[in-house]
């Protein structure tokens, strides 16, 4: 009874310091998780091993994977290259360049982690819309929006994906076929609500498209050899996805091969590339399972998972959906990592009731990944892009996000639940 | 999942094949050790997969998690308190104590070294000490040489006398589950005396040297060292968490807390009182090391699972013909002699497993106790010899390049050789007399 008290109590406190913002998320979780072990080995529920068993080292070595080739590709210039080549591509009209550059943005993403996609497209966007002379508001909240909705289509795009993937044993396939559809409906349903949002900005004839096809794509391409080397790196490493079922490679492993051939064809500065590796992330990660297995080990979620017993029989179509907007929901205010690892034993718990939690992971997977695009604080690539906007005469306000944004994340919700009410109908999501 | 197979099977062989190659681009470093390591652990898994003797799960259940959080937790820690400034105003106040003279700024800086390479990493304490000391020895004409080639020394052998010192140790200290109190009061003994042979040795190497009048010492005396504090509210948090730390690893044994545990609530416990900068913090962690011990588990851990590591424990039983004198010599002399060439991380991680398994065969965990202690001493002062022995002496010879007389090879060797000799014959001596006595049983 103390252990289940201590442990929630630790558990709240952890998850109202990330969510306040008062604290560094990483130094709050990592706090919480030493909390955590030392108050289990006080009370005997809990320790070093079981914390380390708690860890999901599978999603720890994905992500990880993924951030060294990203840490590679991103000193080469290439997102640059290529965001520059789009828009002279468009000829200066608007909304292809809207097009162009969201869609761009989405593709990556659903490989390469999204914050760092945006990371380096947004300032590149500014300076676009800088040279034609157009407001670069509706290109970069196209580009937040669409990276967040791209990143749910595969087993890698986001991390919510990756750690759900981990913990169901979903493969990349299996994610593809299942929410890649979805979330191609939900793009080019954004895609034709959003230029109508911005019907104003985008018809507008931009003033200065010389500049624009003056501007040498190649000088942002500072290391070509390296970009060409990465891209069969990343094209093998997504092959390897693919067959990674049959082969009985897990994803991690995948992603790590990836890097180990990254470095060994590129030979970058190791030290160089493991400073852009986002450490302070995997050890906010590493932080929540142990904090979460803290919980599952004392006894928490076996008290809860009776109350939710009740949820489950109440039909798996109703708890699909109620996962769903429940999660949209959450995501909207709070980081949706911490959310996703805590729901990962509560699905667990429900499917060792007897439930179906096939398409509960689905659920899951989509209302945190379309949900994150509601605030502007919803998802890192939004905090990104409205710092970035920050900076030019063109703020993005809140009023602005909420205006267009939480439209489309309404609307892709319920594009959503359509989709999963139907995959559960013909059996297609379970 | 170990699984016995006979001496022609494929899986050995592959094993075999897949870690000597990674072994061998590690010590030719043609290519940076991290990449190398991480490549022969990729191929091992992979190999595993294929082969059905190893996968990703048993890749991971074979990383010594311990040992990684314990690494960072403790270099989490340093990277906050290099941040205030406490260790340079440390050795600007010692430095000040002894008054420039030459014999005493010696003793003082190689015992400051010491102790402080006994609790923070050996690296970065060469990475604060050396450039202050150069800029001392300059203020008061003297050559820096003799002092960095001591701090370097100093420096490695003060790793020894604790489980977080060095890296060997704590990789020891978590596959043996011997605790902090065992290593200080069994190795100690071993570092302090160590310690001194060696500064009587170094006294005499540099006698002409130590015998030098200093010019400006008034110059000396007028630095401020309070200027080095660049944090002092950071300095007096964390010497306070760092002395909690310290308590928490003097008792964790009886507290039952893992000393990953204990640094990690040390490092968490710092971040919370201190709020540094977390992106900076982190991004001092050597985060390449940790990858690079984690990627060598992984490799060895293939090993164990095709069983060559029990075969290679039964030989050594079988040479060392059941007596613990004789291993434990043979494993001192052995560890001492090949950490000289090659990293003694990637040495002992190789090196627990087989230990391990000689408990099964008839050793009592008793008996296997200076076995451990053999292995740490061998490993950790084997690094003295050659001028790419140790991380410390890699750091200080090339803080030392900008200096009129920089480090060469011959020029550590003739201070590196002495102390290497020195350390292990004490080592031996050590050895004999704990196995004799019975306390290191």
């Amino acid at each position: 009874m103390i252990a289940t008290l201590a442990g929630s109590a630790i558990f709240l406190v952890t998850y109202a310091l990330i969510f306040s913002g008062h604290v560094h998320r990483t130094i709050a979780s990592l706090s919480g998780a030493v909390a955590m072990i030392a108050t289990g080995i006080g009370l005997g529920f809990y320790d070093f091993d079981l914390a380390m068993e708690a860890v999901d080292f599978n999603t720890i070595g994905l992500l990880l994977g993924m951030m060294i080739i990203v840490g590679i590709i991103q000193p080469t210039g290439a997102f640059q290259y290529f965001a520059i080549k789009l828009s002279q591509a468009s000829r200066g009209r608007p909304w292809l360049l809207f097009l162009g550059l969201s869609w761009f943005t989405a593709l990556v993403s659903t490989v390469l982690d999204n914050v760092t996609t945006v990371v380096i497209v947004a300032p590149v966007t500014v300076s676009i819309a800088e040279v034609m002379g157009v407001n670069p508001i509706p290109f970069l909240l196209g580009e937040a929006v669409l990276s967040n909705i791209g990143g749910v289509a595969t087993l890698v795009g986001d991390p919510p994906n990756i750690i759900i993937g981990s913990a169901a044993g979903l493969s990349f396939n299996q994610f593809l076929i299942h929410l890649g559809p979805v979330v191609l409906a939900v793009l080019l349903l954004s895609t034709a609500v959003f230029p109508l949002l911005f019907r104003r900005e985008l018809s507008k004839r931009p003033e200065n498209l010389e500049n624009l096809q003056r501007l040498d794509a190649r000088r942002a391409l500072v290391d070509p050899v390296t970009m060409w080397r990465m891209f069969w790196v990343l094209g093998f490493t997504v092959l390897l996805y693919f067959a990674h079922e049959p082969l009985h490679l897990p994803p991690g492993l995948v992603a790590l091969i990836g890097a180990a051939l990254g470095l060994l064809w590129v030979r970058p500065k190791v030290e160089e590339v493991m400073n852009l590796v986002h450490w302070d992330v995997l050890l906010f990660f590493i932080g929540l399972f142990v904090v979460v297995g803290g919980l599952e080990s004392a006894g928490v979620l076996g008290l809860i998972s009776q109350e939710l017993g009740l949820l489950a029989r109440s039909g798996v179509l109703i708890a699909s959906v109620a996962m769903l907007w429940l999660s949209a929901l959450m995501s909207a205010v709070v980081d949706n990592i911490p959310f996703t690892i805590a729901m990962v034993p509560v699905i667990r718990a429900l499917g060792a009731q007897g439930a179906e939690v096939t398409p509960l992971w689905w659920a899951l997977a989509l209302g945190v990944g379309f949900g994150g695009n509601a605030t502007p604080i919803g998802a890192t690539a939004n905090v990104v892009v409205m710092s970035v906007s920050e900076r030019t005469p063109y703020p993005i306000s809140p009023r602005h996000w909420i205006s267009t944004a939480t439209l489309i994340t309404f609307l892709s919700c319920a594009l959503a639940t359509l989709f999963l009410i139907l995959g559960i109908e013909t059996g297609w999501f379970l | 999942m170990e699984t016995e197979f006979s001496a022609g099977s494929i899986q050995l062989w592959a094993a075999l094949v897949v870690f000597l190659a990674a072994y061998i681009l590690i010590f030719t470093e043609k290519l940076h050790r991290t990449i190398s390591a991480l490549l022969g652990a990729v191929g091992m898994v992979l190999v595993g997969t294929f082969l059905g003797f190893y996968d990703q799960e048993a890749a991971l259940s074979a990383i010594d998690f311990g040992t990684l959080f314990l690494v960072v937790g403790m270099m989490v820690m340093v990277a906050i308190l290099e941040g205030t400034g406490a260790t340079q105003y440390l050795a600007i106040k010692i430095a000040q104590a002894s008054r420039g003279r030459p014999f005493l700024l010696l003793g003082g800086l190689g015992a400051f070294t010491a102790g402080a390479s006994a609790f923070l990493d050996n690296v970065t304490t060469m990475v604060l000490i050396a450039p202050l000391t150069i800029s001392i020895a300059d203020i008061l004409d003297l050559s820096p040489l003799p002092f960095l080639t001591t701090e370097a020394a100093f420096a490695v052998m003060g790793g020894l006398a604790t489980l977080v010192g060095d890296p060997a140790n704590i990789i020891i200290g978590s596959g043996s589950g011997l605790g902090f109190v065992d290593f200080l009061i069994h190795l100690g003994p071993v570092a302090v005396a160590v310690w001194l042979s060696s500064l009587g040795v170094f006294l005499f190497i540099f006698r002409d040297f130590v015998r030098q009048r200093p010019k400006n010492v008034e110059k000396l005396l007028e630095i401020d060292a309070r200027k080095a504090l660049e944090d002092p509210v950071g300095a007096r948090r964390m010497s306070l968490v760092l002395g909690l730390v310290i308590l928490l690893y003097l008792s964790h044994q009886w507290l039952g807390l893992e000393p990953a545990t204990v640094a990690m609530l040390g490092a968490a416990f710092s971040l919370v009182v201190v709020r540094p900068d977390v992106r900076r913090v982190f991004g001092e962690v050597e985060w390449s090391a940790i990858f690079f011990y984690g990627a060598l588990f992984v490799l060895v851990g293939g090993l164990e699972h095709v069983g060559i590591l029990h075969e290679f424990a039964v030989l050594f039983q079988k040479f060392a013909a059941g007596n613990v004198l004789v291993a434990s010599l043979i494993l001192l002399w052995g560890a001492g002699i090949l950490s000289a060439v090659i990293d003694n991380v990637a040495l002992v991680i190789a090196l627990v497993p087989v230990l391990q398994r000689l408990a099964g065969l008839g050793l009592s965990p008793e008996h296997l106790v200076p076995l451990w202690w053999s292995l740490a001493i061998g490993a950790v002062l084997g690094g003295l010899a050659t001028p790419i022995g140790s991380s410390a002496t890699v750091v200080t010879i090339s803080l030392s390049e900008r200096t009129k007389t920089p480090i060469d090879a011959r020029r550590w060797m003739a201070v590196g050789v002495p102390a290497w000799l020195v350390g292990l014959t004490m080592g031996t001596f050590f050895i004999v007399l704990g196995v004799l006595s019975g306390f290191f049983t």
